[in-house]
């Protein structure tokens, strides 16, 4: 087995990071339990290409884009598209088609970039268990990932244009989200989710600029309901984060990395999150009160109760920020999340076939 | 030259209980860290005092773990003897661990380093950190082995830094990489021990006769125990608390030959540990002067004395 241990400060360092140093070999940075050292020096363990082992192609591609992450995508996009359906409204299909498909790119190079940043200033090493994992085993490299990112960045501003050109108005909106976007691409000393602006930057980008920018594509007026639609996406998709940063709270305050989570500390965290929930529910039941059918209000409103006192009492158990707990409330949260989603998309489509 | 460590000289008079506590206490050690720091001294010539203040306080933080360690996890024996919470009173126990910890403070600073103090200082507090984790984890058998590591890296590997930092730090040497690098090491031999250790409860390289699944009968899901289990069901696992006896365990896991598998992958990723330790020694060598090179013949072994229990020089 080969080791070598370089300085971060070592161009060469920088080429292990990045994967260019060699084309027929791999350095898979050991993970360590003491970064942010004084002096950080990073030791990999160098493997030829052969030796790594590659899942099958989808699968590799399908962990490397993060599903869960592109469903806070992909959820905005649907449920315009079927509100629009419904309305009858959708009048520019390929505008809304080509707009929906940058939004993913976007969301993709940003996916992409803040995966290869974490690798990069180490964040990878210190979070065992957080990212794709494919710059860890090698899949792929930092600076392959990077160019990808670039790549989606560019597929995303051209399947913007059609929009840009059939709805000029949208331009204020894809200027907003090329700018975000690039703040995150371009944050090279910590990523994007590390910031503790990030939350706005997630919500609007995942949630009312989305979807006011999807509505405008398809031709339809602008209207509230496209706004509290983005509301619910964009507060769910900062409520995931603030989730993983109460998870990886312990570790990222030993590594120094400040976030909201570390601002509030453990039990001012859990009563966030259970702040941040019911903000959720409230958000939900509200959209449904005023733009949904009013039996799925009345549903919604019936399941939200458990919902609610489930979460609470698993947050009022968690008494340790290690142990199996911990890694419970994470599950409970996320299912519940994309449960209310899954749920909301069946509603679309019994609005759309069998009312 | 030998250390004595512990003289009752060292400590008020005035309280006798207190002293008797200490003799009780520092007699049956192994003084393992103290013989890494002696390791040091040697080969980098820390002066006779530097080197006595050094041993001292690596076995004072190390004993005043104990005192608490013993009352938390209510452990009745200590080195074959009955432990001080339980021969003297709880509050005692607790007291005369936080007067070690106060003399160690002490000490030091009367030695007048101020970045070994803050280091010392920032030890004891990782193992307050790790001692206070591993507690909240009693009970919890989903517990992961990453999330143990971390415990341990805090609790046990704390000190193995300091026995490996220390030295350098009292000579004023505080090149950053070389630190890295020792901080490094000594994660590593802070993990192999604790899984070490760890494997005794399931009486593996048991030459020391320790307790049979002590840590599982407290509630304690060790290392290896995570390891072992991670494929069960949460259900399963709940179960194990209730188990009393070796082979009942093999059973929870598949049998005597999914043990021993489990086992075999375990030593293999240990094995590993113990290569990125060797490799950082070749890293070591490059801040060691000529004169103080063979100390890396001496670290070599350790991985064999603190993971494989083979007895020094065997």
């Amino acid at each position: 087995m080969k080791l070598v241990t370089f300085s971060r400060k070592d161009p060469i360092c920088e080429q292990h990071l990045l994967g260019t140093f060699s084309k027929s070999e791999r350095a898979l940075p050991i993970q360590s339990l003491n970064v942010n050292t004084q002096s950080e020096q990073i030791t990999f363990r160098v493997l030829p290409l052969t030796e790594i082992k590659m899942p099958w192609f989808p699968i590799r591609w399908g962990l490397m884009l993060k599903a869960h992450h592109l469903a806070l995508v992909t959820f905005p996009v649907f449920a315009i598209l079927m509100k629009n359906l419904v309305d009858e409204s959708l009048r520019t299909p390929a505008v809304f088609a080509s707009s929906a498909l940058a939004a993913l790119c976007l969301m993709t190079a940003v996916n992409f970039r803040n995966d290869s940043v974490d690798h990069l200033k180490g964040l990878d090493r210190v979070h065992p268990s957080s990212g794709s994992r494919a710059l860890q085993k090698g899949w792929v490299t930092a600076q392959y990932l990077t160019s990808l990112s670039f790549v989606f960045l560019a597929l995303g501003v051209l399947f913007g244009i059609p929009a840009i050109l059939a709805h000029p108005e949208v331009l204020f909106l894809i200027a907003g989200l090329a700018g975000l976007g690039l703040i995150g691409m371009t944050s090279f000393k910590v990523g994007l989710k590390y910031r503790r602006w990030s939350e706005l930057t997630v919500f609007l980008l995942l949630g009312p600029m989305l979807t006011i920018g999807l509505q405008m594509s398809t031709g339809a007026p602008f209207d509230l309901e496209c706004v509290l639609l983005g509301c619910v996406t964009g507060w769910f998709a900062v409520f995931v984060l603030h989730l993983q940063n109460f998870q990886l709270l312990m570790v990222n305050d030993q590594a120094g990395f400040q976030n909201t989570m570390t601002w509030l500390g453990f039990e001012h965290g859990k009563k966030f999150l259970a702040l941040g929930w019911a903000g959720f529910l409230g958000l939900f039941l509200l959209y449904h009160f005023l733009f949904a059918d009013v039996r799925a209000f009345l549903f919604y409103g019936l399941i939200s109760v458990p919902a609610m006192v489930l979460a609470l009492i698993q947050l009022k158990r968690l008494k340790t920020i290690l142990g199996s707990q911990m890694m419970n409330v994470g599950l409970l949260f996320r299912g519940l999340g994309f449960f209310y989603l899954g749920l909301w998309s069946l509603e679309w489509v019994w609005y759309l076939w069998v009312l | 030259m030998s250390i004595k460590i512990y003289d009752s000289n060292d400590f008020p008079a005035y309280l006798p209980r207190l002293n008797s506590l200490y003799d009780d206490l520092f007699s049956g050690g192994k003084g393992f860290r103290a013989k890494l720091i002696r390791m040091f001294a040697e080969h980098l010539s820390l002066t006779e005092k530097t080197e006595l203040l050094l041993a001292q306080t690596i076995e004072f933080i190390h004993n005043a773990s104990l005192l608490h360690d013993d009352l938390i996890d209510r452990s009745h024996l200590r080195r074959g003897k009955t432990a001080a919470w339980l021969k003297f009173t709880p509050e005692y126990a607790v007291l005369a661990g936080d007067y070690l910890l106060a003399r160690v403070m002490v000490n030091l600073s009367g030695h007048g380093n101020i970045r070994l103090v803050q280091y010392t200082a920032q030890v004891i507090s990782d193992l307050l950190e790790g001692e206070w984790l591993q507690d909240s984890l009693v009970g919890d058998m989903n517990v992961e082995l990453s999330q143990l590591d971390r415990v341990h890296n805090l609790k046990t590997a704390s000190l193995f830094k300091w026995c490996l930092r220390a030295p350098f730090i009292a000579q004023e040497r505080y090149e950053p990489q070389l630190h890295t690098t020792l901080e490094e090491m000594g994660t590593l031999l802070g993990q192999l021990f604790q899984r070490s250790d760890d494997l005794l409860d399931y009486d593996v390289r048991n030459n020391e006769g320790k307790a049979i699944l002590g840590d599982l009968k407290s509630g304690y899901l060790n290392s290896f125990g995570a390891f072992a289990t991670k494929k069960l069901s949460p259900t399963e696992k709940s179960k194990l608390k209730e188990l009393k006896e070796l082979p009942e365990f093999y059973q929870a896991i598949g049998g005597k030959e999914a043990f021993d598998t489990c086992l075999k992958e375990f030593d293999e990723m240990n094995r590993f540990l113990i290569q990125v330790y060797q490799h950082h020694l070749k890293t070591l060598a490059q801040f060691l002067s000529e004169k103080e090179k063979p100390l890396l013949s001496q670290l070599e072994p350790l991985t064999d004395i603190l993971y494989w229990r083979k007895l020094p020089g065997k």
